[in-house]
């Protein structure tokens, strides 16, 4: 399959990676990366048990091994061009990362308890001041957890990644905050699909480069339309407008220069998807989660592909460059990502 | 000398080409080599090497402690053993579906035991650590909660003397408890506050038929604040949500199970421990006042017949109607002949405590949502 009709501002629609020595023959190499996850409910469900069982007797401890242990299960059966992704963080340095979290989230609970103490009437100043504080370093933290999440995310050996260079999110994050507030909600859709730019346009597999340039006009329009027909449809079409956003931000993600992410979402899909959940969760009082999470990435990997070409003997390493601090950081500020 | 080839894939941790390469030992290496020019990719000492299950029954997938970012995986019957035989085991070698039922079995099994654990040892635990926390500072954090109520209160100057009177009978002279309040309320309760404080409503004292029913529940209540109730169940609830967070948080989003709903129940029950113990304690302070326990029983013997049929296990109280006969047991001699613990004047100005207040009468749903 070659690029969509609608990949965006591709340099180089032919699909060939300029001055790359496979770029003579590229146009007859494109073809469709296929993802896919492959995992058993069954084997979740025994991951399961055995956390809660060793967490319980660990007073807690085991957790950050379970976690590690648990994103390796799902990291492992996920696969891209029939080749599994791996997850590479350790038990030890979640652990030690949490730690230093814990102990920094009791002194600033201390601090107003001391101050309370000492002069109460400035209690309230620092309680404020502290609370700014926190909500200042969200996006750092946002940024520098996913950060995170990516490098000890590989392919093939490879590390995906943020640059280190977060201004341009943390930028966005404030001010499109405040444009939204003043708009009251309308600039929403462009600030949800600028922090999305801001990420996707920093993140690397490697040396390899993703693009993201979903026009902000056309998202807008985009989730409007959505929010409205949500509304006039008592909420169904909420499926067809986040399987349509699905499809325009893939369409509108480059990997490289060469190769183009699609999204075969339909609303039915994520509507069987919702009800799949829903009811499966009730009906079974919970038990069958392992099962449905399963399929839900399942269906998830499902509907991705990535298109055009990729020359993997050019993917170079990157760097490791991020504690685990950020992601316990993250945890305590409920700033994480689910997994 | 090469022998035990097998088929692999390597990736060496540089680029993201995948290489097609033979793999075989040569003394203490792992020889890695491309299939089809022989090229040698790397040469690994078998004791840096670190295998664990891959994607099938008989793949695995191996690292070098030398080259971490490198990866080597193998897919060919037999490989499992082989490594095995020369000292590399294998870590994550999925389990059989039997052996997997058997050891989720136990799992759940331990973790039945190790909940049960947690359950009988969090609440003395919790008073452990309430203990620490000083009553002071109990209050100080809880000076919001007193100042929601201020503006109900109702009771009289005399009610408040009477009231004043009774606490010190009860707690002794040097109780250092906070005043007792009234809060204009029709549903007759009475709470011990966080930080010492209690608070009758009014529709308690208008329900009570006798003075020795209030100074059974005040006694009660002033066991609460004496035994530290409040703090145990606000430790003892971040206690169970921190062990709650940890062990199933992580797999709670998934879950329909409200883990709010199951830390009520929890906590609940916990309670029931509390309002025993409140009971007992009240019960010798009342002898030691010389009050007679028939008040206590008697409000509890009406609370009885009111709250009809809630489950045992679903209500804070014990049983009301067992609470009743376990205040009497054990009474002491004589007790029957003791007079009423007020004067009838006394009573008439605390059960008429809030008759002329302006106080505004409290909205609970206002409070609560």
């Amino acid at each position: 399959m070659m690029n969509p009709p609608d990949a965006p501002g591709s340099p180089n629609p032919a699909g060939a990676p300029v001055g790359s020595p496979a770029a003579a023959s590229a146009a007859t190499e494109d073809q469709d990366y296929r993802l896919a996850f492959e995992g058993s409910g069954g084997e979740y469900f025994f991951i399961f048990l055995k956390h809660v069982f060793l967490t319980l007797i660990t007073f807690g401890i085991y957790f950050a091994w379970a976690k590690t242990e648990r994103r390796a299960y799902i990291w492992k059966g996920f696969s891209f061009f029939n080749h599994p992704f791996r997850y590479t963080g350790t038990g030890i340095e979640l652990f030690k990362g949490y730690m230093l979290v814990s102990i920094g989230y009791i002194v600033f609970l201390g601090i107003p308890a001391l101050i309370a103490t000492v002069a109460p009437e400035l209690a309230a100043v620092v309680e404020v001041a502290l609370f700014l504080a926190l909500f200042a370093v969200s996006p750092y933290v946002i940024y520098r957890s996913r950060n995170f999440l990516y490098s000890r995310t590989t392919w093939r050996s490879i590390r995906f990644g943020l640059d280190q260079n977060s201004t341009p999110y943390v930028r966005e994050f404030f001010n499109g905050l405040v444009i939204t507030i003043i708009t009251l909600g309308l600039y929403a859709p462009i600030y949800t699909n600028r922090l999305h730019s801001a990420l996707m346009n920093n993140t690397r597999f490697g040396s390899l480069a993703f693009h993201y340039d979903g026009d902000d006009k056309e998202i807008w329009f985009l989730t409007v339309k959505g929010w409205l027909l949500t509304f006039v449809t008592f909420g169904i079409y909420y499926f067809w407008y986040r399987a349509e956003l699905e499809r325009y931000r893939a369409a509108h993600t480059r990997i490289g220069d060469t190769a183009q992410l699609v999204s075969t979402a339909t609303g039915v899909q994520l509507l069987i998807l919702y009800l799949l959940n829903v009811f499966g969760t009730t009906m079974t009082l919970g038990l069958a989660f392992p099962w449905i999470l399963m399929y839900t990435l399942k269906d998830l990997a499902g509907r991705y592909y990535v298109t055009g070409y990729i020359d993997f003997d050019d993917v170079m390493q990157r760097a490791e460059d991020e504690s685990a601090i950020s992601e316990g950081l993250a945890d305590a500020l409920d700033l994480d990502f689910g997994f | 000398m090469l022998n035990s080839r097998w088929q692999g894939s390597f990736t060496d941790g540089q680029t993201a080409a995948l290489h097609r390469v033979d793999v075989g030992f040569d003394g203490l290496f792992l020889l890695i080599r491309d299939s089809e020019t022989g090229h040698e990719y790397d040469r690994w000492e078998v004791r840096q090497v670190r295998a664990e299950s891959g994607s099938g029954p008989d793949a695995i997938d191996l690292r070098c402690e030398a080259t971490p970012d490198a990866f080597l995986s193998i897919a060919s019957p037999g490989v499992v053993a082989a490594f095995r035989e020369i000292g590399i085991g294998v870590r994550g070698l999925p389990e059989g579906s039997a052996r997997r039922a058997m050891i989720g079995l136990a799992f759940m099994a331990g973790i039945v035991g190790a909940a049960s654990l947690v359950w009988m040892g969090v609440t003395p635990l919790s008073r452990v650590i309430a203990g620490w926390v000083p009553l002071e500072y109990e209050r100080a954090l809880s000076g919001e909660v007193e100042e929601a109520f201020s503006e109900y209160h109702c009771e009289s100057e005399e009610a408040a003397t009477v009231m004043a009177g009774l606490v010190e009978r009860l707690a002794g002279p040097d109780h250092g408890l906070p005043t007792v309040h009234v809060v204009n309320l029709d549903l007759p309760n009475a709470f011990a506050m966080p930080g010492g404080g209690v608070l009758f409503t009014r529709g308690l004292l208008e329900t009570a038929e006798s003075p020795d029913e209030v100074a059974g529940v005040l006694a009660h209540e002033i066991q609460h604040v004496e035994q530290r109730h409040v703090m145990t169940s606000i430790v003892r609830g971040g206690l169970l949500s921190s062990i709650w967070a940890v062990t199933i948080g992580d797999y709670s989003g998934l879950l329909v199970i409200d883990p709010t709903t199951a830390f009520n129940v929890a906590t609940m029950s916990f309670s029931r421990d509390d309002e025993a113990s409140a009971d007992q304690g009240a019960i010798g302070m009342l002898d030691r006042a010389g009050i007679r326990r028939d008040g206590m029983s008697e409000f509890f013997a009406r609370l009885a017949e009111e709250e009809g049929d809630v489950p045992d296990w679903l209500s804070t109280h014990p049983a009301s109607g067992e609470r009743a006969e376990a205040v009497l047991a054990g009474a002491p001699a004589g007790a029957e002949n003791l007079p009423p613990s007020l004067d009838e004047a006394a009573w008439a100005s605390l059960a008429g405590a809030c008759t002329d207040t302006d106080a505004p009468v409290m909205d609970l749903s206002e409070l609560f949502f």
